[in-house]
């Protein structure tokens, strides 16, 4: 009998024209938890699809399921599978209990099997009653594993979810793998930072440009050569952020209020802030907090029931989202709502000023300067390729890097960024940061909209967190750690010093 | 990487000649003994007098149209679900309006009733799809309920509107074959192609199908796009239906006309999606094909003509569609 419950290597597979991985390989031993590791875009997401069986590979010399050859993706491959991705593993209309029958069969034993697993792994608050669309993310996560659980999964793959955990959520949840890999699960995990890796796995393969770099053992080894093995380079990429005395307040928000559908309760209320001239504000939440509609109302988006806009001394509460960027404000959507992935390249990059008079005379677009502006910005922002390539084709760093260039370049009064650098890796997240502390040192405002509290730590003048539509606190960066940041995001308490302002306000 | 400006044109030939070959083979293999007779009616008997020439051109018209309806449509991410209620709707308002005696008044009351039959369902939101297949059985009851007193009934064809009101038939150019509705048709298709690649808002229209959220971003009123975009296939797709029934239909009764154009419609639409000239293109094949299959229909029998066209149409539509698909995946 093998040692191993899932064995590959030397995987390849291709998709819109890349090699998303080249030569992967990878041995997962059975009651181990295995960490998957690797930059943004080193295949890590691709080869856990690959290993639950949701695609195939274009090539892979050896492939075996508890010492078994078999196919990838056939019936036995699957067999005893689970798969956990970090969001999109539910449907939203079901119920948690709804949502266990899809990929099984009605089994009159299910809630009271279901009942039994949520209190021998201490999961009785995970609501599974509720339609999954009202869960918070980390709630769909555990109703996911609970799922596999029911169905008597050997092997756990995890994909990603680190990132939808704060600090707090991240302990209980290591040590319910921990007692499930006791108890013979085969667990791997994907994603996540060296340290986390460190604290969760007992081996941890590392990914880099779709090839395995190494196996180790995280016993044996530390998070700084974990990080080295990663990126290839011991550089440590830390922002230079520079000390900059804050100016005038350029975007004023009170009292920002915006209704829920059906009249239900408000999507956010009560929300002020403001943003200053050399300032980045970072406005942070666990799923649903809400700060992902208020970046929406904000541009004229979401209509609102209540409150005030102000830029530099304007009021812009009813204006067009057309005039907002008119105004001055750039916004830099989340990198799957911000570009057109089957268009040209160019197409993108004017799509938040094709209505510019350079681009447009009378209607009529200017091919030419639209050709022009697009070269130009991928020669300034180093985005190799054409752009008359569509923008699918690019990888998805350089496709961050043109939705960066295509937001700081004109240097507008205001940016608003959303998950700036969501699957960024090491070196293109440095580079957007960089970019975003160049604006705030060209004394422009800046509003970072991210749940990942690294990226707030290092960016960040002023902190807000937001809860279930509301702002909780109000932080300074310099006198927070990540563990506090975690703990409002996900209890909601609201910080004692934010409710003060807020009651002094009134 | 970088896609092949070229790869189109190339593509579309290779469907339009892997569909005749297919056509061919039918013809082959069900009638062996007449195939070099029959194949040589197919590819030209079209072309064989003037007449035909024009006939076919002037179903071309109308098979363009219908073409570039569902390219608008699917620019804008939409599936040109409602075009038959569109086409019905439109011939109804031409007709009724062939009172007028103003061909170019005719037109413009299809192209605007097919347009308000094409933005309808939009009314509906999540349910378009749903709206779009019920409003094309209400048009199809509505036209024939209204067409029932008109002074030219089925039987009489063209020629008794010929009689009744001589100036709602679109003219033929200074007494050639060419009618009034080719250039009608080469006019919408130029219109079409400047509206929607060269200006802002086909521009925002194609934005709304490439990625929704994204256009939403950028402050595009992505509903209104839509809304548009369904309006614009509708509005050709009614004057298609307007054209179709003042040029030459074999009945006004158009619950007999429809099928027939609809076999036709389907594939010149699916060839023609992808571009305004691809448009023109198919039409003109499609419309040259149903020429022949006429001269076919004496020779094999209809139903067998009828094989051998379809074979040609929907392979070829079929294999360009998969080469799109194709091209998506990769």
């Amino acid at each position: 009998m093998s040692e191993y419950s899932l064995e590959m290597a030397q995987v390849r597979k291709r998709a819109d024209g890349q090699w998303i991985l080249e030569d992967a390989s990878l041995q997962v031993r059975k009651g181990e938890i295995h960490g998957l590791l690797g930059d943004g875009g080193a295949g890590k997401t691709m080869l856990m699809q690959i290993l639950a069986g949701l695609c195939r590979p274009d090539g892979c010399v050896t492939a075996k399921r508890n010492g078994q050859i078999t196919s990838p993706g056939s019936g036995a491959w699957r067999k005893g599978i689970g798969w956990i991705p970090a969001d999109r593993g539910l449907v939203d209309g079901y119920t948690g209990y709804e949502n266990f029958l899809l990929g099984g069969r009605m089994d009159k034993t299910l809630r009271q099997r279901a009942a039994e697993l949520q209190r021998r792994y201490g999961l009785m608050d995970v609501p599974l009653d509720v339609p999954a669309g009202r869960m918070s993310a980390y709630e769909r996560m555990q109703v996911t594993l609970l799922k596999c659980l029911v169905w008597q999964c050997d092997v756990l793959l995890l994909d990603d979810v680190w990132r939808m955990m704060t600090c707090q959520q991240k302990e209980a949840f290591s040590a319910l793998l921990q007692t499930l890999a006791r108890e013979g699960k085969t667990i791997l995990i994907s994603g996540g930072e060296p340290r986390d890796m460190m604290a969760w796995t007992d081996r941890c393969t590392v990914l880099r440009d779709g090839k395995t770099v190494k196996t180790v053992s995280t016993a044996l080894t530390d998070a700084a050569s974990l990080e080295e093995l990663m990126t290839g380079t011991d550089e440590a990429w830390t922002p230079d952020k520079l000390e900059i005395a804050p100016g005038s307040v350029v975007l004023e928000v009170r009292d920002l209020r915006v209704p829920g559908p059906d009249g239900r309760k408000p999507l956010i209320n009560g929300v002020s802030f403001e943003v200053r001239a050399g300032e980045i504000v970072c406005l942070t939440g666990n799923d649903g907090g809400g700060q992902e509609i208020c970046a929406e109302a904000l541009m004229g988006l979401r209509p609102l029931a209540r409150g005030r806009i102000r830029l530099g001394g304007k009021i812009i509460t009813r204006a067009s989202t057309r005039d907002r960027m008119r105004s001055g404000i750039s916004y830099m959507p989340a990198e799957e709502n911000g570009l057109l992935p089957d268009a040209p390249l160019s197409d993108s990059l004017v799509l938040h000023r094709y209505w510019d008079l350079a681009m447009q005379d009378s209607g009529v677009i200017r091919k030419r300067a639209v050709r022009s502006y697009a070269a130009d910005l991928m020669e300034d922002y180093e985005i190799p390729g054409d752009s008359d390539s569509p923008a699918r084709f690019l990888p998805r760093q350089d496709r961050l890097r043109a939705l960066a260039a295509r937001a700081v370049e004109r240097e507008r009064e205001l940016l608003i960024a959303v998950r700036p650098t969501e699957g960024a890796d090491r070196q293109t997240a440095w580079e957007i940061h960089q970019d975003i502390l160049g604006l705030r040192e060209s004394r422009k405002a800046v509003l970072v909209i991210t749940r990942d509290v690294e990226e707030v730590k290092a960016l960040a003048d002023r902190i807000f967190v937001m809860n279930g539509g509301e702002i909780v606190a109000e932080l300074d960066p310099a006198l927070t750690t990540e563990e506090e940041i975690g703990l409002l995001m996900t209890t909601g308490l609201r910080q004692e010093k934010y409710g003060r302002m807020t009651e002094e306000d009134e | 990487m970088k896609r092949k400006k070229g790869a189109l044109p190339i593509a579309w030939t290779a469907a339009v000649l892997l569909g005749l070959a297919a056509g061919v083979a039918v013809l082959f293999l069900t009638h062996a003994g007449q195939a070099a007779e029959g194949l040589g009616q197919l590819l030209g008997y079209a072309v064989s007098s003037v007449g035909r020439l024009g006939a076919a051109l002037r179903f071309a018209a109308v098979l363009m149209l219908l073409g570039l309806g569902c390219y608008v449509s699917a620019s804008a991410g939409g599936t040109a679900l409602g075009v038959p209620g569109q086409f019905i709707a439109g011939a109804a308002a031409a007709l009724l309006g062939a009172a007028l005696n103003q061909w170019g008044l005719c037109l413009l009351l299809g192209a605007a009733a097919g347009c308000a039959w094409g933005m309808l369902p939009r009314l509906f939101r999540g349910h378009a799809a749903g709206a779009a297949v019920l409003l094309d059985w209400a048009a199809y009851f509505t036209a024939d309920a209204l067409l029932a007193g008109l002074p030219f009934q089925p039987g009489d064809k063209a020629a008794r509107l010929a009689a009744v009101h001589p100036g709602a038939m679109p003219p033929a150019l200074g007494g050639s074959f060419v009618n009034a509705a080719v250039p009608v048709a080469l006019a919408c298709a130029a219109a079409v192609w400047f509206l929607i690649r060269s200006t802002t808002l086909g521009y925002e229209i194609r934005a709304c199908a490439l990625n929704r959220q994204a256009a939403w971003n950028a402050g595009v009123r992505v509903n209104q796009r839509e809304t548009l975009a369904a309006g614009l296939c509708g509005g050709l797709a009614g004057l298609a239906g307007g054209l179709f029934f003042l040029l030459d239909a074999s009945t006004y009764a158009l619950s007999g006309a429809l099928p027939s154009v609809a076999f036709y419609a389907v594939p010149s639409a699916l060839l023609g999606m992808a571009h305004p000239l691809a448009a023109v293109g198919s039409a003109l094949v499609v419309a040259w094909l149903r020429s022949g299959q006429t001269a076919l229909n004496k020779l094999i029998g209809q139903q067998d003509a009828r094989l051998v066209a379809g074979a040609a149409l929907y392979l070829g539509a079929l294999a360009l569609l998969a080469w799109r698909g194709m091209r998506r995946g990769k």
